[in-house]
């Protein structure tokens, strides 16, 4: 792979990537470690892939893995990241610093998943696949998130 | 109900720094440029350096310490030409013919030219497998002899397999005897192959 080719995946899945691992990892460094770990066994990996759809999901496969590598690591179970929402984005409205906030309160696979749902559209089958998990699974994921987060934002309004 | 366009408009705002994706493209680099050479392709070049010192400076006093410390980086390959520079900045235009054999589900599988071919049912069957490939309108004859558990390759060009880019030298016929080592690694050249192991420097 030629440095422009790899440039060009930097480029193109770089924040996907990222945004995945960080759904999952609440840390900057952590997920910026999933993406260039991701992005250098991509580097890597010879074998030709179909279509960029397939490129992306096999990225999307990989960082799941090792974000839950990360998750399950027990130095990762003994201690919970701490992290400043102000730095690792700026939003433009309260109310996007609010539902961001109220989203990353959740657990991880739940994160990871309203993600892959509603920021990158995929079907509840996908996301059973790239989490390695089953779709009835993930709709219960999905249905509970969506719940929290909803009791949560009426929560925040009522006070 | 989950309002979607608000949750995507707050995670686009989401990305990794300029300063994590230029530290991934070095590490990409420092990967693909420092790899570690397989042997057929370190023992080809060493035995082409070997015949540019004996060729031009026939300094004979070098003898096999030549050897000791040589370590190349790759700065351009699309898989079978490669440009390889030496500490001195010395660079060297590879073709790299490959020709190894490994081992897979019990199958022999030359490795030659950026080419994958099982050979086992002609090895097996008649003792020798020969191909013949075009590097670059050079001939290169690969011949394979012996069982699957334990074969050699021998590897027979009418000119070099490695030029350097400067200085211009003209190379000799070489004729390579290789013998099969392990199953899953490359071959190397035998009339050096007790300096392959440290010819890199690594």
């Amino acid at each position: 792979m030629t440095d422009e080719q790899f440039q060009r995946i930097v480029e193109q899945y770089g924040d996907t990537i990222f945004r995945l691992a960080y759904s999952y990892l609440k840390n900057r460094a952590d997920a910026e470690d999933v993406m260039q770990e991701t992005l250098l066994k991509r580097c890597l990996e010879s074998k030709p892939f179909a279509s960029p759809e397939h490129e992306k999901h096999w990225l999307l496969r990989v960082a799941s893995n090792e974000c839950k590598h990360i998750l399950r690591s027990p130095w990762r179970r003994r201690t919970n990241p701490l992290e400043d929402t102000s730095e690792i984005a700026v939003f433009d409205e309260p109310a996007q610093s609010e539902l961001f906030c109220h989203v990353m309160s959740l657990p991880p696979k739940y994160r990871a998943a309203i993600y892959l749902h509603y920021y990158e559209g995929y079907p509840v089958q996908d996301i059973a696949e790239l989490m390695h998990s089953k779709p009835s699974t993930v709709q219960t994921w999905l249905m509970r998130a969506r719940g929290r987060l909803l009791t949560k934002l009426q929560e925040a309004e009522s006070q | 109900m989950m309002n979607e366009k608000l949750y995507r408009e707050t995670f686009s705002r989401l990305c990794a720094s300029d300063k994590a994706k230029k530290e991934v493209l070095m590490k990409m680099q420092e990967q693909t440029k420092k790899k570690r050479l397989p042997k057929l392709l370190r023992t080809a070049a060493i035995a082409a350096i070997l015949t540019v010192v004996l060729a031009v400076t026939a300094d004979a006093a070098s003898g096999g310490n030549l050897l000791d410390g040589l370590l190349f980086t790759i700065v351009s390959s699309d898989g079978i030409h490669e440009t390889w520079v030496d500490e001195d900045g010395n660079e060297f235009n590879v073709i790299s013919i490959g020709g190894g054999t490994e081992i897979q589900d019990g199958r022999v599988i030359l490795k030659a030219m950026g080419e994958e071919e099982d050979i086992t049912d002609t090895l097996e069957a008649e003792g020798i497998f020969t191909k013949t490939y075009d590097a670059e309108g050079m001939e290169v004859v690969i011949t394979v002899t012996g069982t699957v558990e334990d074969h050699t390759v021998e590897i027979v060009t009418p000119e070099v397999t490695i030029s350097p880019a400067t200085p211009a030298v003209q190379y000799s016929s070489s004729s390579y005897q290789v013998p099969s080592e392990n199953s899953d690694d490359q071959v190397g050249l035998t009339f050096i192959s007790e300096n392959t192991d440290d010819c890199t420097g690594q």
